[in-house]
C-alpha cells in the first residue's frame, strides 16, 4: 500500500460539513440528533421502529410499529439459528422495565424488561444448571408502552419457558423475538419431566437440531456460570481498567507485614457490608522537633492516608446502622488491581477503631501540623483484597481459612496485575452468599465479636 | 499534570477539528457503512462533550476518543439488533482513483474480522505503533502483536500469496 492511496482514502472517508455541523448542535445542546436510520435495501433488512408515540386515555404510550425482522420471529428453527442459548428456564423473578435511547424515541424511549432466571436444561450452548443467569427481554412487561402488532408475552414469576437468548455486545443476554423467545412450557419445575413429553418441547428441540443458520456477530457472554469456560475475575467483579484507580503519590513506607489470620478480628470494632461511595488521598504536613538536626531542629513529614466514604448495607457487627455512610481512613494500603477497593463496588470490611490523632503526640513534640485525623476508623487488614460483594456471592482470598473451607468455586485471576497483586493470582474464590452467611457468623463467634 | 477543562465551546470545536476525519475513518473502518460511521461519529463527540474529561496529554486525549468510537462501533451493532453488517461502496471514488491492488488490499482489509481488521487498519493506514494502538485499544501490546501477525497471514491468503509488509 503506497502512501498515495493511503492519502486518497484519508481525502475521502472523511465526515461532511452537514455531519460536522449537526454533530456540533447536538453534542453542545447535550442532545443526540437521531441521523436517518440505515436501511439496507434489497441486502439486509434492517429492524427499524419509526415511532410517532401517542399518549393514551389509561396513561400508557402506544408505539405503532413498523418493525421488520431479518428473521421469521414465529418461526423457532429460525429463532434458533440466530440466538445463542437456547434453554429451558424458570423465572425467578421479573426485575423491573427500564427505558433507554429516549433520546431518539420519543417519550419515554425504548422499554426493556429484566429477569432472573434459573437454567433447568440446555438445547442450544451450555449455561450451567441450577444457577440463575440475568436476561433482558425487549418490551414494556408493565403495559406502558404497548408496541403495536407484537402479540407479546411476558412471563411472571415462577414460568417455564423456552429460552432463546442472544449475546449482546455488552455480554448480557437478550430476548429479542418477542413471545416466541419466551414461549412457556409450564409454570411448575416439578413438571420438567411432563414438559419433556410435550409436544411443544420436542418442536423446540427438533427446531433448534435443524436450526436455520444465521451468520451475524457473535459476542462473548458475561456470565460467570458458562459451562466450558473459566470463573474470570474480570467478569465476576465487572473489572474495567477505565474506574477511577487511586493515583497515590505517597512514598514507599517499610513496614513489617504480619500474615492474616482470622483471629485478627478480634481487634475489629465492627464488620461491615458496605459500598464505596468516594475514594481520595488525603496529606498531611507535619512538622516535629528532631535532634538530628542539631539543637532546634525540626523535621517536615508528610503523611498521606487514603479515605474512603462508606455506605453501610449490612452490619455484621459493631454500632453502626444500615444505610449510614462512614469514614474510613488507611495510614497504610496497597495500591494495585485487586488489592485496591473501587469506587461504586460493595464489599465486607472488617473495621477497626484507632486514635484521634495521626502521630502520638506523647511520643513525638509537635510543632505544627494538624495531626486529627479524619476518621478513627481504618481497614482490619488493608495488605490483602477485602471482600468483594458480587451479583452471584463474595470474592474471597484464601487468608480466611474458614470462608473458604466450605463449597466454593475457584476464580481465574485474569487481569493484569501489579507485582504486589501477583500472589492473588491463585488464591481467589467465589462463595455464595448462603455459605459466605453461615461461615462468616463462624468466624464472628470463634473471633467474640458474636 | 496538566488540567484542562473541555466545557467551552472553542475548545471543544478544536479538539473536534484536529480528531474528526481520524474518528471518522476508524467508524467507517469498524462499522462499513457510511450512515452507521455518521451515527457513531455524532455519538462519539456527544459523549466527549457531555463527559468533560480531564486528559493527562494529548495522546491520553486521542486514546479516548478512539477507544471510545470502537465501543460506539459496536454498540451500533447491538442497538439495531438484527441487522447485518454487508460492505457497501459508499466510496465508489476509491476504487476509481487507488491503483487497482491497492484498492484490493484495502477492500481485504476491509473483509478481515473485527479483532484482525482494526489492528491491521490502525496500524498499516494509520500508521499508529503495535504501543500505541495497545493504549487505545486496551488490547495488551503482545496480543495485539500476534493479531497484526494473524491478520497479515489471512491478508496473504486473501490476497493471493501476496505479502502485506508494509
Amino acid at each position: 500500500m503506497n502512501e498515495k492511496s493511503i492519502d486518497i482514502i484519508k481525502n475521502t472517508v472523511k465526515p461532511d460539513s452537514e455531519l460536522i455541523e449537526r454533530t456540533l448542535t447536538a453534542a453542545t445542546a447535550k442532545k443526540k440528533i437521531h441521523l436517518k436510520p440505515v436501511l439496507v435495501a434489497g441486502i439486509a433488512a434492517c429492524l427499524v421502529i419509526l415511532i410517532c408515540a401517542a399518549a393514551l386515555p389509561d396513561g400508557s404510550v402506544h408505539i405503532p410499529s413498523n418493525a421488520c425482522w431479518v428473521i421469521d420471529i414465529n418461526n423457532y428453527s429460525e429463532v434458533a439459528g440466530f440466538a445463542d442459548y437456547v434453554f429451558i428456564g424458570r423465572v425467578e423473578e421479573e426485575k423491573g422495565t427500564k427505558y433507554e435511547r429516549a433520546d431518539i424515541f420519543d417519550f419515554p424511549g425504548m422499554p426493556y424488561t429484566n429477569y432472573t432466571v434459573t437454567v433447568l436444561e440446555n438445547i442450544k450452548g451450555s449455561l450451567v444448571l441450577n444457577k440463575s443467569v440475568d436476561i433482558e427481554k425487549d418490551g414494556d412487561a408493565t403495559g406502558k408502552v404497548i408496541i403495536a402488532g407484537s402479540d407479546d408475552y411476558f412471563p411472571k414469576e415462577g414460568d417455564i419457558c423456552a429460552f432463546f437468548a442472544s449475546v449482546q455486545e455488552d455480554g448480557t443476554l437478550m430476548l429479542q423475538a418477542h413471545k416466541t423467545s419466551n414461549t412457556k412450557l409450564s409454570e411448575s419445575v416439578n413438571e420438567l419431566t411432563e414438559i419433556k413429553e410435550s409436544e411443544l418441547y420436542k418442536e423446540i428441540v427438533s427446531a433448534c437440531e435443524n436450526e436455520t443458520p444465521f451468520e451475524r456477530d457473535r459476542f462473548t457472554p458475561l456470565s460467570v456460570y458458562t459451562d466450558g469456560r473459566e470463573l474470570l475475575y474480570s467478569n465476576l467483579v465487572k473489572f474495567n481498567y477505565d474506574e477511577k484507580s487511586i493515583n497515590t503519590t505517597s512514598a514507599v513506607r517499610v513496614a513489617d507485614i504480619a500474615a492474616f489470620s482470622e483471629s485478627m478480628l478480634k481487634e475489629c470494632s465492627a464488620v461491615i457490608e458496605g459500598k464505596i461511595l468516594s475514594i481520595r488521598e488525603k496529606e498531611y504536613t507535619i512538622v516535629t522537633e528532631h535532634d538530628k538536626f542539631g539543637e532546634g531542629g525540626t523535621l517536615t513529614e508528610k503523611i498521606n492516608t487514603l479515605v474512603y466514604e462508606v455506605e453501610i448495607n449490612k452490619v455484621y457487627c459493631g454500632d453502626f446502622t444500615e444505610k449510614e455512610i462512614i469514614t474510613v481512613e488507611d495510614m497504610l494500603f496497597i495500591c494495585g488491581t485487586v488489592n485496591s477497593m473501587r469506587e461504586g463496588h460493595s464489599y465486607v470490611i472488617p473495621l477497626c477503631k484507632g486514635s484521634e490523632e495521626i502521630m502520638n503526640p506523647d511520643e513525638v513534640a509537635i510543632i505544627s501540623g494538624d495531626i486529627k485525623r479524619e476518621s478513627v476508623y481504618s481497614v482490619l487488614y488493608p495488605f490483602h483484597p477485602q471482600i468483594e460483594r458480587v451479583n452471584e456471592g463474595y470474592v474471597v482470598v484464601d487468608e480466611w481459612d474458614t470462608l473458604v473451607s466450605g463449597e466454593k468455586e475457584k476464580i481465574t485471576v485474569d487481569v493484569d496485575l501489579s507485582e504486589s497483586d501477583e500472589s492473588y493470582r491463585d488464591s481467589m474464590y467465589l462463595v455464595s452468599k448462603e455459605v459466605f452467611a453461615e461461615k462468616l457468623e463462624e468466624v464472628l463467634v470463634s473471633a467474640g465479636l458474636k | 499534570m496538566t488540567e484542562q477543562s473541555l466545557r467551552t465551546d472553542d475548545c471543544f470545536e478544536e479538539v473536534m477539528k484536529k480528531y474528526s476525519d481520524l474518528i471518522y475513518r476508524v467508524a467507517y473502518m469498524n462499522v462499513k457503512i457510511k450512515a452507521d460511521a455518521d451515527d457513531v461519529f455524532q455519538e462519539v463527540w456527544c459523549r466527549y462533550y457531555q463527559k468533560n474529561k480531564t486528559f493527562e496529554s494529548e495522546e491520553h486525549r486521542r486514546n479516548w476518543l478512539i477507544n471510545v468510537t470502537l465501543k460506539c462501533c459496536k454498540k451500533i451493532y447491538s442497538s439495531v439488533r438484527y441487522k447485518r453488517t454487508v460492505l457497501i461502496e459508499d466510496y465508489p471514488t476509491l476504487k476509481e482513483e487507488m491503483p487497482q491492488k491497492d484498492y484490493e488490499t484495502y477492500s481485504a482489509v476491509m473483509s478481515l474480522p473485527e479483532k484482525y481488521r482494526i489492528p491491521i487498519y490502525l496500524y498499516y493506514y494509520e500508521g499508529f505503533t503495535a504501543e500505541e494502538i495497545s493504549g487505545m485499544t486496551n488490547i495488551k501490546s503482545s496480543t495485539l502483536r500476534s493479531q497484526l501477525k494473524r491478520g497479515r497471514e489471512k491478508l496473504k491468503i486473501m490476497l493471493q500469496g501476496d505479502d502485506f509488509n508494509e
